[in-house]
């Protein structure tokens, strides 16, 4: 029994070895169901047929952990575009750089990088209450891209202050800004690994 | 019944399953196989997967109990939240399944 428990709790955490959290819970159901078919006694190999595909039952874990990973992601996104809004209204106010008569290229693409964003992230936030979890991938990317051009015309409007006395400010919300945005690429890179699986 | 047909209803016979009590994941596959009388073909692993998504969800919660005598376990019962649904599926399925006995059952009358 225990090199079946190892060969096929060794595969199944294999399949599931981008999410360790989850191929723990997976290897100790599993533990669980074959010590009570062991204490059944109940043959090994049979155990395992009952069990069923490890590829099968590692779709299944995937497709379970699936719609909290993606809810998780759409805070991720949530807070960049907090973060995003009020960097982008500081630096606004900070340096001047509020001229609605006469808008720039770069103020334009800002806004409405913004604005497209937070309706993408609206639209992935109502998938997710109307049980559709697993369309928020979608507007989540659109999200992400959104906002990432939206921070960088923000950041290249701020970059002429950078040598003046709120230069290491700019520099730290900008810095602040990229790294969540790379976090949420980062998670929906992940969502990409469940979903390929699932 | 094949395994196909089961998995779209599987949660909602784990949640009835819960709704006796609480129970650890090899019980719930037990009482699975003895109430509907081995008729459900499915991979007994595959419950595990619908426990936790059913978890993730708020219908049930777990948590790990040892027995006096024998291993630690998880155990599994139904929230709030999962009752609630219970109630909601069992109204959608009895409506669900009148509607498409209506057409299965050749010697039903046909609704006026």
């Amino acid at each position: 029994m225990g090199r079946l428990k190892g060969d096929y709790a060794g595969a199944l955490e294999r399949e599931l070895g981008f999410d360790r959290q989850l191929a723990a819970r997976a290897r100790e159901d599993l533990a669980e169901y074959l010590d009570e078919m062991a204490d059944a006694g109940l043959d090994p190999a049979e155990a395992e047929r009952r069990f069923g595909d490890v590829r099968d039952i590692a779709r299944s874990y995937a497709s379970a952990a699936l719609p909290k990973r993606l809810r998780q992601t759409l805070g991720v996104a949530g807070w960049l575009a907090l973060a995003t809004f009020l960097f982008m209204r500081w630096r606004s106010m900070q340096l001047g750089l509020e001229s609605f008569a006469h808008p720039t290229l770069l103020s334009v693409i800002d806004g409405a990088g913004f604005l497209i964003g937070a309706a993408a992230l609206i639209v992935a936030w109502r998938r997710g209450r109307s049980q559709a979890a697993s369309d928020m991938r979608a507007p989540l990317v659109f999200a992400a891209a959104a906002i990432g051009v939206s921070t960088t015309a923000s950041l290249l409007r701020a970059l002429p202050a950078l040598g003046g006395p709120d230069g290491a400010l700019i520099l730290a919300t900008g810095l602040i800004q990229f790294a969540l945005l790379l976090v949420l690429i980062g998670r929906l890179r992940l969502i990409d690994r469940y979903r390929r699986l699932a | 019944m094949n395994a196909e047909m089961l998995k779209g209803h599987l949660d909602n016979v784990i949640l009835a399953t819960l709704e006796r009590g609480p129970a650890h994941g090899y019980a719930v596959i037990e009482d699975i196989r003895r109430r509907s009388g081995g008729s459900f073909d499915l991979p007994e692993g595959t419950v595990y997967p619908a426990l936790h998504r059913l978890e993730l969800a708020g219908l049930i919660a777990s948590d790990w109990v040892t027995p006096e005598a024998g291993r630690r376990k998880r155990v599994y019962a139904l929230t709030p939240g999962g009752k609630t649904a219970l109630k909601d599926r069992r109204e959608g399925w009895a409506e669900f399944s009148r509607a498409v006995g209506a057409f299965l059952e050749p010697d039903k009358p046909w609704a006026a």
